[in-house]
């Protein structure tokens, strides 16, 4: 009997409800960013599940880069250790739905990780942003897997970097500010081979945070104490 | 024909009273608008107070008279409180007004060899709570009721012999209206047994209906509806542990048991829980307890161990533990979840399930959501939440005029020290006057050395601060 199936099966004569595969043994999927550019870049975008590990100092626009993506989750969106409040209102005019998002503070990085793992293992968060400092090879690991179960992709967004080592993650991201957004440097893709580094024009969506616009129409640059006399009537 | 045993409680309220104090004074009840004594205990008519009797009348008759008003609802409590307890030895009870019990004996002649033995654990336990009673048996509810409240007293199961005594009954003492009662002694009716002696036909042509209803009812030949009593829902263990725990490490397997038992009790009842309260009793110190929730209901031990475990690793012990119990007060219905049969299940847990777990070990405000709140203030217009409450918000662009705001604020503002661009500004924000919390403000977006995207302000003092970054 099993055979039969199995033979049927490799036909391709048996309609399976559950979309041709079962979840493991389906490829390496993705999901678009957003952004053209980058999908293109990133040859479909951001892995459906998985570890992304993205290098950025805070407030270039490295929470901006994904906005796009979270916007076209169903699911929750877990926030764990982020280095400052996260801004509902901000989310909320940029379109995001903010009734999914957990903000979880947890009083050490062991809890982070652990709350990040059952985040994850719970199938209840498509995505999950953890701000963590060093992270060891085994504990990527370990989320590697958990993200398998739940099917959720999470981003660990580390800033002043200490170690070199690499990391066994899905996709590798190195940011860095740009006068149009950011310049992105792929470090590490899975199934693909490094690529030089590119800019991300996000003058489209944030007209106000790339410096283009008002440079070229002259707005001097300014330290701290001329700022004061010019903006003071 | 079922065997009924009524208990008649004269004086419920009165033996409450003297549960607790040992001294005997003469203390009365009263009740009604003219004050007059319902309940009296036997010092007080000693002293020569009857039933009945005005309070005036009895103050003046003793001096050092203690009085209390009747209180009908700690009566029907303590009734409940009574079938409760005797529920253990009786299935079937029914709460009859507030001083009576009504007990079905037929059904459980059963369990015991005779009557005389199951009237031998009743009385047993009526004698640990401690109350004054009158009982009787009887071949219908009614006739019960009537002879235990003529303080029949006796265990007797012949119905003749009971009929007889019911027959020597004066017809004053039937729950009829006085209009009946008046209109049966006018015609030389004056005991039951002169009425039992009328056949029902005659009965139905002489009165109305409701006198030969009343009648059948008390002879057993009619049904007399009654309902019975069902304990209120509630789950209670303790276990005292054979020796006393310093580690709470260990508390897992006796907890385990407590839990497998919970899962019985709801399994059965096809119920769920969603919270649970755990006791730990320490050794000369107060109990402490913990409270394990988890948002979807559950009934499942092992599922509730591992919250137990979360919380309990969260706890500290004063002294060594040397019991534990467990209550569940709040029970809900299973929710049907509608699961698609195709879908491949994914992760492990539901998003409440998920919620209960995190809750469990990093405590509950560790978890939040967050929603926007109508506030010009940045710093309000971000409130935190309890998470998956907040409902979706659609989002039409047509409504809103888009603000750009910073995804991240700093938890406090902080004077700004870097040197920075200013690339765009100002917005004034000048608003809260009215709670307190004013502010002024002139918001620039600048770009520091590092090219950060910063949201600074500067106050009517001219001092610059940093509030937000745009991330």
């Amino acid at each position: 009997m099993a055979n039969l199936i199995d033979f049927l099966q490799h036909q391709n004569l048996v309609w399976q409800g559950t979309e041709n595969a079962p979840v493991s043994r389906q490829v390496y999927e993705t999901v678009s960013t957003g952004f053209d550019d980058l999908d293109k870049q990133l040859h479909g975008g951001l892995p459906k599940q998985g570890v992304v590990d993205i290098q950025s100092q805070i407030g270039i626009g490295e929470l901006r880069l994904l906005l796009p993506y979270l916007r076209e989750q169903t699911r929750m969106c877990a926030v764990i250790n982020p280095p400052a409040l996260i801004n509902a209102h901000a989310l909320f005019h940029q379109g995001v739905d903010t009734g999914q998002f957990l903000v979880i503070r947890p009083n050490s990085p062991q809890e982070a990780l652990w709350a990040a793992e059952q985040c994850l293992k719970s199938g209840a968060c498509s995505s999950v942003l953890l701000w963590h400092g060093d992270l060891e090879v085994h504990q990527v690991k370990r989320l590697q897997l958990a993200a398998q179960t739940g099917q959720g992709l999470i981003c660990l967004m580390r800033s002043n970097l200490t170690q070199s080592a690499s990391l066994p993650v899905c996709l590798s991201l190195k940011l860095l500010p740009h006068a149009l957004g950011l310049k992105v440097q792929i470090t590490k893709r899975r199934g693909g081979w490094a690529k030089p580094d590119f800019v991300l024009d996000m003058s489209s969506s944030w007209p106000e945070l790339t410096a283009q616009v008002k440079v070229s129409q002259g707005a001097e640059v300014v330290a701290f104490e001329h700022a004061l006399q010019q903006v003071s009537r | 024909m079922a065997l009924w045993l009524y208990l008649h409680f004269p004086q419920l309220q009165l033996d409450n009273l003297y549960h607790h104090e040992a001294q005997r004074q003469p203390t009365i009840i009263v009740a009604g608008r003219g004050h007059s004594v319902v309940q009296l205990n036997s010092v007080a008519y000693d002293a020569g107070i009857r039933q009945g009797m005005g309070l005036g009348a009895a103050a003046a008759t003793c001096s050092s008279l203690c009085v209390h008003e009747y209180d009908e609802i700690q009566t029907k409590q303590r009734l409940a409180e009574l079938a409760q307890w005797l529920y253990l030895n009786t299935a079937e009870i029914h709460l009859s007004g507030t001083t009576g019990l009504l007990l079905k004996v037929s059904g459980m002649l059963t369990m015991y060899r005779d009557i005389t033995e199951y009237w031998h654990t009743l009385r047993a336990r009526l004698h640990a709570q401690n109350v004054c009673y009158h009982f009787s048996l009887g071949y219908s509810p009614l006739a019960a009721q009537l002879l235990a409240e003529a303080k029949f007293d006796a265990l007797c199961e012949d119905s003749k012999q009971l009929e007889h005594r019911l027959g020597r009954l004066p017809v004053s003492v039937l729950g009829l209206p006085d209009k009946q009662r008046q209109s049966l002694k006018r015609v030389g009716i004056q005991s039951v047994h002169a009425l039992f002696d009328i056949p029902m036909l005659e009965l139905g042509k002489r009165f109305n209906t409701e006198l030969v209803h009343y009648v059948g009812r008390l002879r057993g030949k009619l049904h007399h509806p009654v309902t019975f009593y069902q304990p209120p829902e509630l789950f209670e263990r303790q276990l005292t542990l054979l020796y006393e725990l310093e580690n709470l490490d260990w508390l897992a397997k006796p907890l385990c048991k407590l839990l497998i038992q919970l899962e019985q009790f709801l399994k059965l009842r096809n119920k769920l829980t969603k919270s649970i309260q755990i006791t730990l009793l320490q050794r000369d110190s107060d109990p402490l307890m913990l409270e394990v929730g988890s948002a979807e209901g559950e009934y499942r031990a092992d599922k509730w161990q591992g919250l137990c475990q979360l919380v309990l690793e969260r706890t500290q012990l004063v002294a060594p533990l040397q019991g534990v119990s467990l209550a569940v007060t709040s029970f809900c219905e299973p929710d049907e979840l509608s699961t698609d049969l195709f879908s491949e299940r994914c992760g492990t847990m539901t998003a409440a399930g998920l919620l209960a777990v995190l809750q469990a070990k990093l405590g509950e405000s560790a978890v939040q959501g967050i929603k926007p709140s109508a506030d010009a203030r940045p710093e309000l217009a971000t409130t935190h939440c309890a998470p998956l409450t907040s409902k979706t918000q659609t989002h039409s662009k047509a409504e809103l005029e888009p603000m750009l705001r910073p995804n991240l604020l700093l938890p406090q503002i902080l004077p700004l020290q870097q040197s920075v661009t200013l690339v765009q500004g100002p917005e004034r924000i000048c608003t809260g006057w009215w709670d307190g919390h004013e502010v002024e403000r002139d918001y620039f977006i600048a770009q520091d050395e590092s090219k950060r995207w910063l949201w600074v302000f500067r106050d009517r003092q001219q001092r610059w601060y940093l509030h937000g970054v745009f991330s």
